[in-house]
């Protein structure tokens, strides 16, 4: 599944091994990273900023929660090892006891369980939620705890950023709880390592998935860009930051590509957000992906290298690091 | 009825670029119903145009509701959520919508009934009406809902009954990005799933796990390479993949400044420019196409 990583490159800096005693409300800022449309630049910028943000000598954790596609490993050319399982909970009728009521049937809202009279149900795996609610209405103790295999968490290091990738197994549905896990792994490694900064890269669209990534972050950056796609779905991603009464700004990436400048400034004028920088068209961004390495480390003299240490610079004072 | 599914994976890739255009072309050839089910950012109507002429909304979710003369804020149904998006506040439980997902446990735990799961429109079905003669229905998602895999079968539903009215001969679907709940639901039960990619190692990742969809659901695969003169090796790796997994190789669209040109007009490359050497690439793309739809 990760074969197409490049070998990995050389470790330039790492991270002392210092124990971490967590001060009494230690708690690290969380910038997430998100954009409505898809492609804008999300995770060029996510991995970036953490590459300029750790070579300032912040301890910084990069999760990657685009469960569904994610690309932070693959922009870093880093090594995954074994993952860790994301599971969820999964009934099993246990044919003994159970008294083919149907009460399960009944209370599954998501229909995934079918009651063939005197019979033990049919589950159908595809469909659950985990949510349990069958076990709470069986009155004969049937619904036993299975589990199944969501997703992946995998921890990895690259250029002395620590990396928390979640991913959706093939074919499942449930990405919300690879993200939760993402998340509430990523505030447990906190509390060990007393990061700095989390940098959450979070998937395209403005649905559930993405406010669950966004929820509780202290700074919410859209990535877009000036053209009407972009600057469509910038109007949602920002409503949805509003709505969830979190703090947010806006970078345009590929800013000279034809498109609505003027149109653009009123959405962000519209939701009060922050235009916080403009990043032009580079080559060297399709080279750094290609060569899976921060194109701040490669080509830190370039157009765009420049836009995103300013955008960094504004992000520092922001989040005041 | 041949019903074709364009998909990425990766987002930003040209799904919505290209559909646009192979609509266009198409709409000149058979009779077309497309229909948008990217339902979080669906922005196929803003290349197309056409005149609005219908909009209903689809409640394909529900949520649980606090009937407030009966809560005794116990405080079970927020310990039990498993989304954890119940709270009490002044001594009533509250939900909080965006990440209700409708399950019921919180109704099942409450002493005193107070608790009710009401089907909620989650979504809205446009249908633009449009000039160069065909049907578009785009499904949207409110902003923030849950449900987008089921909001996205609804609509499609939809579509699907909507195209079999009109006689169609095609119904072309432009999905979401990502191999997640609504990107399954967009390919199940197309016919063809044409792959948009670009030589780039994050797009050629997430091709491969869109493929595994595609093939689980066992629609026709085709790929087309979009941006193809950005790497010249993963391109050829891309190729070779396709041609190792049995996938029909539609084409390639070079880069071309007229693409974004013409997306700020609001039209398809190949209406907008139709010399520029991505309509011409296109044009040679819809030819292969409409063989593939064949097979």
């Amino acid at each position: 599944m990760w074969g197409l990583l490049t070998s990995q490159p050389p470790e330039i800096e790492s991270l002392k091994i210092v124990k971490f005693y967590p001060s009494e409300g230690y708690k690290p800022k969380i910038l997430a990273i998100t954009g409505g449309k898809g492609g804008t630049g999300k995770t060029t910028i996510a991995v970036n900023l953490a590459f300029y943000f750790s070579r300032a000598g912040k301890k910084v954790l990069l999760t990657d929660c685009d469960v569904d596609a994610p690309s932070v490993a693959t922009l870093l050319g880093a090594k995954i090892g074994d993952g860790e399982e994301v599971n969820q909970f999964l009934p099993i009728f246990d044919e003994n006891r159970c008294i083919s009521c149907g009460k399960c049937s009944e209370a599954c809202r998501m229909h995934a369980i079918l009651q063939v009279p005197g019979k033990t149900p049919l589950l159908f795996p595809e469909l659950c939620l985990g949510c349990g609610a069958c076990s709470l209405v069986c009155p004969a103790d049937a619904v036993l705890e299975g589990k199944k295999v969501v997703g992946w968490i995998y921890e990895a290091e690259a250029y002395g950023i620590d990396l928390l990738i979640g991913e959706l197994k093939l074919n499942e549905r449930e990405s919300e709880a690879v993200i939760k896990e993402v998340k509430e792994k990523g505030m447990r490694l906190s509390e060990e390592r007393g990061y700095d900064l989390i940098i959450v890269d979070t998937a395209p669209g403005a649905h559930c998935d993405v406010a669950l990534s966004l929820k509780e972050s202290d700074f919410v950056l859209a990535v877009t860009e000036p053209t009407p796609f972009g600057i469509h779905d910038l109007d949602l991603i920002l409503e949805l930051a509003s709505l969830l009464k979190l703090k947010h700004g806006v970078v345009v990436n590929r800013a000279d590509l034809p498109g609505d400048h003027k149109l653009l400034k009123e959405v962000c004028e519209k939701h009060s957000s922050k235009l916080m920088g403009k990043i032009p068209v580079d080559d060297k961004v399709v080279e750094s992906h290609v060569r899976s390495r921060p194109l701040l480390l490669d080509f830190p003299e370039s157009k765009a290298s420049r836009a995103i240490i300013k955008l960094a610079k504004e992000l520092w004072r922001e989040l005041s690091l | 009825m041949k019903e074709a599914v364009v998909v990425s994976g990766k987002g930003g890739v040209g799904k919505t670029t290209l559909s646009a255009s192979l609509g266009w072309l198409m709409a000149k050839r058979m009779n077309l119903v497309m229909v948008d089910v990217d339902v979080d950012a669906p922005n196929l109507s803003l290349v197309i145009g056409g005149t609005l002429k219908n909009s209903l909304p689809i409640e394909a979710t529900e949520k649980a509701f606090i009937l407030e003369e009966k809560c005794n804020g116990c405080g079970n149904c927020a310990e039990k959520c498993p989304e954890e998006a119940i709270q009490i506040l002044e001594g009533k439980a509250v939900v909080s919508r965006l990440f209700c997902s409708g399950c019921g446990v919180c109704s099942l735990v409450c002493p005193e009934s107070a608790i009710e799961l009401r089907l909620v429109a989650n979504g809205r079905l446009d249908l633009y009406e449009i000039p160069s003669g065909f049907v578009l229905l785009v499904g949207k998602l409110m902003i923030g809902e849950s449900g987008s895999g089921k909001l996205v079968s609804e609509v499609k539903e939809r579509a699907r009954h909507l195209a079999r009215e009109r006689g169609a001969d095609l119904l072309l679907i432009d999905g979401p990005p990502g191999a997640g709940c609504p990107a399954i639901s967009a390919v199940s039960g197309a016919s063809h799933a044409i792959m948009v990619t670009e030589p780039t190692p994050a797009a050629f990742r997430n091709l491969k796990r869109i493929f595994s969809i595609i093939r689980h659901f066992g629609a026709n695969p085709g790929l087309i390479i979009n941006k193809a003169n950005l790497h010249e090796p993963i391109k050829q790796e891309e190729i070779r993949f396709a041609k190792r997994e049995g996938i029909e190789v539609l084409g390639e669209v070079p880069l071309d400044d007229y693409v974004p040109k013409s997306l700020a007009m609001g039209k398809p490359v190949v209406e907008a420019f139709p010399y520029a050497s991505a309509s011409l690439a296109i044009k040679k793309i819809f030819g292969n196409f409409l063989e593939y739809l064949e097979s």
